[in-house]
């Protein structure tokens, strides 16, 4: 379960502060399929990324189960991004010269996993994509639809317990876009929670809980499996 | 991550910006090679000069004034390698076979408020002076340009790969390990260029030695490896790396 208890983070600049997120309380079940969404600015991707460890907050709690993540050692906390958390990045942050094989290796490399394990489940996770005839392409020839699937296999191939998804269909068509909703909910279907920023309500309605955020604070936090 | 794993992704690396790193391969190597140069004539000179001198004035030794020296001062001339020391002149005068270290002597000498000179050859010897602190000038501030050089190929490659090094980040790779992964990315290149600044200011020095010995008739032996003139520069380069990294990595990272 992840728990956050009035997060909030403050930026500085030259012409003063700006709260990008405040006073935000959240609690996420295990295998939730969660959305936030909201305008351009209204700080979803600061509080995902306040959530996945990369930025800490100015005020406030980050818990994943009981442990606080902001508490940890950087090293805790690189080891907690790696094993428990999947990202997966509107602008794909793959390496375009690498194969889809060695960009899923790189996630194999930091969680230090045997030589002997690497190739099955590299291959395991592509085929839950349906990228595994792909896997000795160069990632630069993918289509951007392709490139996002190899992001999710990415992002799966460590089993975390968490997937961060920042705007995965930002880039992408409708029918891409409805291809990655749909890998989305069949992670969280395994278990998984899925977390999903958004600023398109209608992929939103997919999902089983919209947060809406506005001007840094939760507007609204809708349950849709009862509506 | 796995040595092996971290050798691969050094080796993945030089994949990206091979115009940058060719060019700056040939830049560095050069100045490497004109300061390993510059730094052999520098130490090398005085033992140079000297052969020249007797070779030019077809002597064995020279002859020195010896203002301000009284005879309690014998034992210490004598360690200096005077010889033949008379003081029974209107000025003290003595006899030196090896010039190497004639300037630190006159240096003493002043400092003492007492003179070492040769109306003949002093003129000469400040010639040499004089070009050994050209050399030393010249190397240092070739080396600064080096280091410098070095500097923007940290900049130029960490500005390059930020996306990587910030994917990387993101999927939990601590900073230290992207860190080592960069400083021992450098460290090679750097090995690189050292080692064929080496090869190719051996080969000057050798090609030198031999048009001294084969032209002029005189056996100069210039060093062909400077050994611990290179290990000196390579610790400080390193160093300068490693401050040039951490303040690369602040501008261009997200803190957390």
């Amino acid at each position: 379960m992840i728990t956050c208890d009035k997060l909030s983070r403050k930026f500085e600049d030259a012409s003063g502060e700006l709260w990008a997120v405040r006073d935000v309380s959240l609690t996420v079940p295990d295998g939730t399929f969660l959305s936030v969404v909201g305008r351009s600015g209204s700080g979803k991707s600061t509080l995902l990324k306040m959530l996945g460890g990369l930025l800490s907050p100015t005020e406030g709690v980050v818990r994943i189960g009981e442990t606080s993540l902001y508490e940890m050692k950087e090293d805790e906390r690189a080891d907690y991004r790696c094993h428990t958390i999947g990202f997966i990045f509107q602008d794909y942050f793959l390496e375009e010269l690498y194969t889809v094989y060695q960009n899923l290796e790189i996630v194999m490399m930091i969680a230090k996993v045997p030589d002997a394990e690497r190739k099955e489940r590299i291959e395991r996770a592509l085929t839950q994509v349906g990228m595994l005839h792909k896997k000795d392409s160069k990632v630069k020839v993918l289509s951007g639809g392709e490139k996002q699937r190899v992001c999710i296999a990415r992002a799966i191939v460590n089993e975390p317990q968490v997937l961060f998804a920042d705007e995965p269909c930002g880039n992408l068509d409708y029918e891409n876009g409805q291809t990655i909703m749909r890998l989305l909910r069949e992670q969280c279907e395994q278990g998984k929670t899925v977390i999903l920023i958004t600023h398109n309500r209608e992929d939103a309605m997919a999902t089983d809980r919209i947060v809406t955020l506005q001007d840094g604070r939760i507007e609204s936090d809708e349950d849709q499996r009862h509506s | 991550m796995k040595t092996r794993d971290i050798l691969r992704l050094i080796t993945n690396e030089a994949k990206y910006g091979k115009r940058e790193w060719v060019l700056s391969y040939m830049m560095q190597t050069l100045l490497m090679v004109c300061v390993l140069i510059c730094m052999v004539f520098f130490t090398r000179l005085p033992k140079t000069g000297d052969i020249l001198l007797h070779a030019a004035f077809d002597s064995e030794e020279f002859g020195f004034q010896l203002s301000g020296y009284t005879r309690s001062d014998l034992d210490e001339l004598t360690k200096m390698g005077f010889e033949d020391i008379n003081f029974d002149m209107r000025e003290p005068v003595g006899y030196l076979k090896n010039l190497e270290h004639i300037w630190w002597y006159k240096f003493r000498a002043v400092i003492q408020g007492n003179d070492i000179w040769n109306q003949e050859i002093d003129g000469y010897l400040m010639i040499l002076l004089f070009c050994r602190i050209v050399f030393a000038v010249i190397g240092i501030l070739l080396w600064v340009i080096l280091l410098n050089s070095v500097s923007n190929s940290f900049r130029i490659k960490l500005k390059e790969r930020e996306r990587f090094v910030q994917m990387m980040y993101r999927l939990g790779c601590t900073k230290r390990t992207i860190f080592f992964l960069y400083y021992a990315f450098f460290a090679l290149r750097a090995l690189l260029v050292f080692f064929t600044a080496v090869v190719l200011s051996g080969i000057t020095m050798h090609l030198l030695n031999g048009y001294m010995e084969n032209v002029m008739y005189l056996k100069v032996d210039m060093p062909i490896i400077p050994g611990v003139l290179i290990a000196v520069m390579v610790l400080l380069q390193l160093m300068l790396m490693r401050r040039t990294m951490r303040k690369a990595w602040r501008e261009s990272n997200e803190e957390d």
